[in-house]
C-alpha cells in the first residue's frame, strides 16, 4: 500500500515536472512588437519562386542575437504549417502536402523572433509554389576547398532535390592523390556520364549505355564503362571539358594546357589560364578523336563546347592566344559555333561568330544551351574563362531566335556566378554564386518563363542552412541536375582507375 | 611589394597561440617555428649554424632571424618570396611560411600559406591556426563575411573567446580596423601593393 502511494506520487511529480518543462521550453510567442519590414533571414527565401517538390525551405534568422523563431506557413485554402525553435525546420511530408495543396499558388509566411527576451512579428513574405516541379530527381556536384593547388578531401555527388538525402558517387579518398573532375551526364540522364581524374592513376571514365565493352581478355566491363588513358599524345592533352551530343554517340571534349597564377593585391585571388586549348569530337563506339582544324587554331585558344539539343551545331568558345602573365587581361573569348553531322562525324566547314568578343569588349565561357532550343546561358567575365575567380562573372541569356543577349540580372549579383546548367525541360537552371562571402560557391536555384524572364533565386536547401552553410569549408563546383538517381559504381570506377591498362584512344 | 614591413608580434601572438601539434610537419619544422612563434631569433640562428636546416620553410626562418638581428640584408629575405610552392611541403611548414609572409607584410601570400594548411587536414578541429589566420588576412583584405564565417567557426569548434572577442568588432564594424595597430598596417602596405603574380 505504502509502496503504491509513493508510486502515485512518482507520477504526479513526474507530470508536474513534465509541465514544467514543456512551459518552460515553448518558445510562446508573447507580446510581439510588429515591424514593417521583411525578416532577414538565412536562406533569403523571401518571394523566392519554388517547385513543388522542392524539400522544405527550413531558415534561421541571420541575426545570430536571435534565439528563437515561431513561424506560421498558410495558404489561402486554411491550410498550414508551424515550426518553432532555434531555427524553422518544417516536417518533410507535411511540407510537401501543403506544396502540392499550392501548384501555381502562393504561400504566405508569418516570422516571429525573439531578440533579447523580446517577440518581434515581421511583414509576412510570399513563396510561389510553381506549377512546374523541378523535372529531375535531383542534382549532381563536386565538392572541393576552393583553393590554390592542394584540395585535400573532394568528391562527386548526388542530392535529391525533395529531400535532404546527399550520397557520394566517388571520394578521392577511394583513390588517394586522384583529383575529381566535373560528372557530366547527357542531358541530365545518369545513364550516360563522363569525368576525368587527375593523378597518378588518371584516366577518363566514360559510361555508355549505348554497347557492351568487353576487355582484351574477353571480359565484360561493368556495363559499358569504360576508363580511357588521361592524355593522347597526338592530341597534347587530356579530355578536360565534356558535352555529350544528345544522340549519346559522341563527346565533345576540349583539350587544356592549365595553369594559374595568384594575385599578390586587389579583389581577385587567383587567375587559371590555359597556355594553349583546342576542341575536339570523341567518337565512344570506334574510341576515335575527331579533329578538325576549324576548331583546333594554331593561334587560337578553342575551349568549352556545346552541342545544340538537336545535335546540328557544336557551340565553342574561342581567343587569340596571349602571353601570360602580361597580357593576362587581354584574352577574351567570343562564342562560334561549326555544324556537325552525327551520321558522318564530320565537322562543317565554316564557323560562325555568335557574339564577338572584340565587339564586347568582354569574355564569354561555359555556353550551356537550353534543351528546347531557345536559349544559350553563358557566363560573361572582363578577362579569361576560369569565371568562378572573376567577381565580375554573370549568367546572359542569348535568345536564339531573336539573337539578342541580356544579362539576367534578376539572379546577378557583384560576385561570381557561373557553371550553369538546365533542367531537361528547360524550365529550371540552377548556378553557383559566391555571393555569400565571396569565396565558397553555393548552389542557387531559378526558373525561366515564357518570356524569358527568370525568377529569384533561392539556394540549395539544407535542413539547418544556417549551420551547415556557415561551418561547410568547400565550395559546390560544376554541379547539373540528374533525372534519377545515378547508379553508384565507385568500387568499379576505382578498380579500373587503379588498374594499369587503358581504353587506347585514336585520333582521326 | 617595394618596401618590407617588419610588423610587431603582436598579430602572431594573437593568431597562434592556438596549437599546432595536430599539423602534420617534420620535428624540425615544429622546433623552428616554436622559436619563431617566440620570437626567439637569436636561437634560430644559434640551432640553424649547430645543425643544418633541412626543410625549405625552416630555412626562410632562419634567413628572417637573421634579418631581424641585422645580419641580413633586404635582398636576403626576398629571396623568402621565391620557392613559394616548393616551401609549403608540410602543413606545419605552411603556417610557419604564413608566419614569415605575414610578418613581411604580404598578406595574400600568407593568406594562400594558410590555406593550403588548413585544406590538407581533413578535419576541422585540427585547423584551428589557418582559420585564425585566414580570418586576420580576410579582415585586411576586407572581405568582411569571409571573416565572420571563420571566426563563427572558431567560436563553435574552439575554446578562443577571447580571440574571438578581439577579432568579431574588427568584422562587424570594419572601420575599426584603422585603429588596430597592426591591421591597420597590413591594411596600408595591402592598398599600397601594386597587382602582380606569384606562383
Amino acid at each position: 500500500m505504502r509502496r503504491r502511494k509513493i508510486s502515485s506520487f512518482c507520477k504526479h511529480l513526474l507530470v508536474l515536472v513534465c509541465s514544467f518543462l514543456v512551459v518552460a521550453c515553448s518558445q510562446r510567442v508573447e507580446d510581439a512588437a510588429f515591424v514593417d519590414e521583411y525578416p532577414a533571414v538565412y536562406p533569403d527565401y523571401v518571394g523566392v519562386t519554388v517547385p513543388v517538390d522542392i524539400a522544405p525551405l527550413n531558415f534561421a534568422m541571420l541575426s545570430d542575437s536571435v534565439t528563437a523563431v515561431d513561424v506560421e506557413v498558410t495558404d489561402s485554402k486554411g491550410g498550414s504549417l508551424h515550426a518553432e525553435g532555434e531555427y524553422a525546420d518544417f516536417d518533410v511530408d507535411e511540407w510537401h502536402r501543403l506544396l502540392a495543396a499550392n501548384r501555381g499558388d502562393s504561400l504566405t509566411v508569418t516570422v516571429c523572433a525573439r531578440q533579447g527576451g523580446q517577440w518581434t512579428r515581421y511583414r509576412d513574405f510570399n513563396i510561389y509554389v510553381s506549377s512546374d516541379s523541378i523535372g529531375a530527381w535531383g542534382i549532381t556536384y563536386r565538392r572541393i576547398a576552393p583553393g590554390y593547388e592542394q584540395y585535400g578531401l573532394m568528391g562527386l555527388y548526388q542530392r535529391c532535390l525533395s529531400t535532404f538525402e546527399e550520397s557520394a558517387l566517388i571520394e578521392n579518398t577511394q583513390s588517394p592523390g586522384t583529383c575529381l573532375n566535373c560528372h557530366t551526364t547527357n542531358r541530365t540522364n545518369p545513364d550516360q556520364y563522363v569525368f576525368h581524374a587527375r593523378g597518378d592513376h588518371g584516366g577518363t571514365a566514360v559510361r555508355s549505355e549505348k554497347r557492351e565493352v568487353r576487355s582484351e581478355k574477353g571480359e565484360d566491363r561493368s556495363e559499358g564503362l569504360e576508363m580511357l588513358q588521361a592524355k593522347n599524345d597526338s592530341l597534347g592533352g587530356a579530355m578536360v571539358y565534356p558535352y555529350w551530343h544528345p544522340d549519346g554517340r559522341y563527346v565533345a571534349f576540349s583539350t587544356n594546357k592549365t595553369s594559374q597564377m595568384f594575385h599578390l593585391s586587389g579583389l581577385k585571388r587567383i587567375e587559371v589560364y590555359d597556355s594553349s586549348s583546342d576542341v575536339f569530337v570523341y567518337d565512344t563506339e570506334t574510341h576515335t578523336i575527331l579533329m578538325d582544324t576549324l576548331i583546333m587554331k594554331k593561334y587560337c585558344a578553342e575551349n568549352t563546347p556545346a552541342f545544340s539539343p538537336d545535335g546540328r551545331w557544336l557551340y565553342f568558345t574561342t581567343a587569340r592566344r596571349q602571353v601570360y602573365p602580361t597580357d593576362y587581361d587581354k584574352e577574351r573569348y567570343s562564342l562560334c559555333r561549326v555544324s556537325f553531322d552525327a551520321a558522318t562525324g564530320r565537322i562543317g566547314e565554316q564557323v560562325d561568330i555568335l557574339i564577338s568578343a572584340d565587339r564586347i569588349g568582354k569574355s564569354v565561357t561555359w555556353p550551356r544551351p537550353s534543351y528546347d532550343g531557345k536559349y544559350i546561358m553563358y557566363t560573361q567575365v572582363d578577362y579569361g574563362y576560369f569565371s568562378i575567380w572573376h567577381p565580375e562573372a554573370d549568367l546572359w541569356l542569348l535568345d536564339l531566335e531573336t539573337g539578342e543577349r541580356r544579362s539576367l540580372d534578376e539572379v546577378n549579383t557583384s560576385r561570381s556566378e557561373s557553371f550553369h546548367n538546365w533542367t531537361a525541360d528547360s524550365r529550371w537552371f540552377l548556378f553557383t554564386s559566391r555571393r555569400e562571402d565571396g569565396l565558397y560557391t553555393r548552389i542557387y536555384f531559378s526558373s525561366i518563363d515564357e518570356q524569358g524572364h527568370a525568377t529569384k533565386p533561392f539556394l540549395l536547401p539544407q535542413q539547418h542552412p544556417k549551420h551547415y552553410y556557415r561551418q561547410l569549408l568547400h565550395s559546390y563546383n560544376t554541379p547539373d541536375f540528374t533525372l534519377k538517381p545515378v547508379k553508384t559504381e565507385s568500387a568499379t570506377v576505382i578498380d579500373l582507375l587503379e588498374r594499369s591498362d587503358r581504353t587506347e584512344t585514336y585520333v582521326k | 611589394m617595394t618596401k618590407i614591413y617588419i610588423l610587431l608580434l603582436g598579430l602572431l601572438v594573437i593568431s597562434c597561440s592556438s596549437s599546432t601539434s595536430r599539423l602534420d610537419g617534420t620535428d624540425e619544422e615544429r622546433e623552428y617555428d616554436a622559436l619563431q612563434l617566440k620570437g626567439k631569433w637569436e636561437q634560430i640562428v644559434e640551432k640553424s649554424t649547430k645543425q643544418p636546416v633541412q626543410s625549405l620553410a625552416c630555412h626562410k626562418v632562419v634567413r628572417l632571424a637573421q634579418y631581424r638581428l641585422g645580419r641580413a640584408g633586404q635582398d636576403a629575405v626576398f629571396e623568402c618570396l621565391a620557392d613559394s610552392k616548393m616551401v609549403l611541403s608540410s602543413e606545419v611548414a605552411a603556417m610557419m611560411m604564413s608566419d614569415v609572409y605575414i610578418q613581411l607584410g604580404m598578406v595574400t601570400m600568407a593568406q594562400r600559406a594558410a590555406f593550403e594548411a588548413m585544406v590538407k587536414r581533413a578535419d576541422i578541429a585540427d585547423c584551428e591556426r589557418p582559420l585564425r589566420r585566414l580570418t586576420e588576412t580576410a579582415l585586411v583584405t576586407g572581405q568582411y563575411e569571409l571573416a565572420l564565417k571563420y571566426i563563427a567557426i572558431v567560436e563553435e569548434n574552439f575554446s578562443s573567446s577571447d580571440w574571438v572577442r578581439t577579432m568579431k568588432p574588427l568584422a562587424l564594424h570594419p572601420e575599426l580596423i584603422r585603429q588596430h595597430p597592426v591591421f591597420n598596417q597590413l591594411r596600408e602596405n595591402y592598398e599600397k601593393t601594386q597587382d602582380q603574380f606569384f606562383l
